[in-house]
């Protein structure tokens, strides 16, 4: 909107044409309505599909669990960190790999849907030391790796 | 609908009916198959084999003799191949500009100036560029459905050792089957392995994988593999899908099409000698729906398992280290 005066001192007042109106409301909203629209996918493609929390994290027993959201990674490979020294006896479900000698323990699950997984294994001795878990995985959302690590 | 004997010289070819049918039938190839890589009818394949001198559009004519696997000249009357090469040199008479200069118009009082005009064009221009693909993903992209073929091809693999190659097809509905044709051409040291599915008409040669297949949803195609040496450092793979029906589909498959021969795995994507659990997740993922093609998935676990691997070119063998 304008404003001016005449040579014979009467205010004039224009109204805006109908396109500069168009031009300059219009495209706010439309630019308002793009970031209400994709406002909602930066945060949806970045949260965590798996969480985890040991259930127990002492003595020989140690377990954990493992929630998958949905959309779920079809595949998930776990690797669980010992401290070198505690000797490993046996994991549920069995292993794909244990390297006894630097205290690692990887899983690989196929094909897995969401829900929960539970992971446990026993050690000869009570566990010296802590523990750590680095979840790996493909977002089905993105395709991006993602990995994550759960401490008791 | 393409025998419209008008437009230019250059857009209506004279085929020979006959040699068409013979070129189909002496290669076991359907009249649909035609029909699918014209995208004409089949009717359409009929009347031109069965009309001695069919006037055909040029653009079909070029995809047929792609069909037959002959150059279209091979197709035409020998005085329309001879008239082809004269005709090409013609061009539509170019167009005199005038140049002489004008003054810019007046400005009408009342109107915007031109830098306001440009400005609100500026608007209208971001405005549309903004409003459109909106629109057009609100609309879930109205109009002729879209579809995309994409080839997953390894970035290196070793010379003898077979290795997967996958096309994609997206953006055929579940309800809507469609005739699909994926032709591919592969280098001449190629030796294909396996293919899935296996090819409903067509045929596959040495150095082409054809498919002719009435697909529904998202649908890929597999093969198995391998190169032997050869001079070159890397080899190309290329291909071209075409579809029945009212449909767009991009001609030449996309995606990747350069792999290159040396003493990496092809799982090893970042050629490192280990199979990381990237590369592993990556494989399983990718792989995982593959029906018939044995991509040695233990081979690539005990990689991923051990700490690492070494190619022995004099033994053709892979040694995995613990």
């Amino acid at each position: 909107m304008k404003r001016f005066f005449t040579p014979s001192g009467h205010k004039v007042t224009t109204l805006p044409s109908r396109a500069a109106f168009w031009g300059r409301h219009c495209f706010g909203w439309l630019v308002v309505a793009m970031l209400v629209l994709t406002a909602g996918i930066p945060q949806a493609m970045a949260r965590d599909l798996v969480s985890g929390n040991y259930l127990s994290s002492s003595g020989r027993d140690i377990e954990l669990r493992l929630v998958i959201a949905s959309p779920a990674p079809t595949n998930l490979i776990v690797e669980q960190l010992v401290p070198p020294g505690n000797i490993i006896a046996s994991t549920s479900p069995p292993a794909r790999k244990i390297d006894r000698a630097q205290g690692n323990i990887k899983w690989l699950f196929r094909n897995t849907t969401s829900g929960a997984i539970s992971l446990s294994f026993r050690l000869e001795e009570p566990l010296a030391g802590g523990v750590a878990a680095i979840v790996r995985y493909r977002s089905p959302l993105d395709g991006t790796f993602r990995e994550m690590r759960i401490t008791p | 609908m393409n025998e419209h004997p008008i437009s230019g010289p250059m857009t209506m070819v004279k085929v020979d009916g006959a040699k068409i049918k013979y070129l189909r039938e002496t290669q076991g190839l359907t009249q649909l198959y035609l029909a699918t890589a014209v995208q004409v009818t089949t009717d359409t394949i009929s009347r031109w084999e069965n009309k001695k001198y069919p006037t055909i559009k040029k653009e079909n004519g070029l995809k047929l003799a792609e069909a037959l696997n002959v150059d279209l000249e091979e197709l035409l009357l020998p005085e329309e191949a001879d008239e082809r090469g004269g005709a090409s040199l013609d061009s539509p008479s170019a167009t005199t500009l005038d140049s002489t200069p004008t003054s810019p118009p007046p400005v009408e009082p009342g109107n915007p100036s031109p830098a306001r005009r440009k400005l609100l064009l500026l608007f209208a221009g971001l405005a549309l560029a903004v409003a459109v693909p909106v629109g057009w993903l609100l609309l879930g992209g109205a109009g002729k459905p879209q579809l995309f073929a994409e080839r997953e091809l390894p970035r290196h693999c070793i010379a003898g050792q077979p290795f997967p190659v996958l096309i994609r097809v997206s953006g055929i509905s579940d309800s809507q089957p469609m005739t699909l044709i994926i032709k591919e051409n592969l280098p001449a040291n190629a030796t294909v392995v396996k293919i899935s599915p296996e090819s409903s008409g067509g045929a596959t040669k040495k150095d082409t994988v054809k498919w002719l297949k009435k697909v529904s949803g998202p649908t890929t195609f597999a093969y198995l593999v391998t190169l032997a040496a050869g001079n070159n450092d890397s080899y190309t793979f290329s291909g071209t899908a075409s579809v029945s029906g009212d449909v767009t589909l991009p001609e030449t498959i996309g995606g990747n099409h350069s792999i290159s021969l040396g003493t990496h795995h092809w799982a090893d994507s970042d050629g490192d000698n280990t199979i990381s659990d990237d590369e592993i997740l990556a494989i399983h993922d990718r792989y995982r729906d593959l029906q018939g093609i044995d991509i040695d998935i233990e081979t690539i676990e005990a990689i991923w398992l051990g700490s690492g691997y070494s190619w022995n070119a004099k033994t053709k063998k892979l040694t995995i280290r613990e």
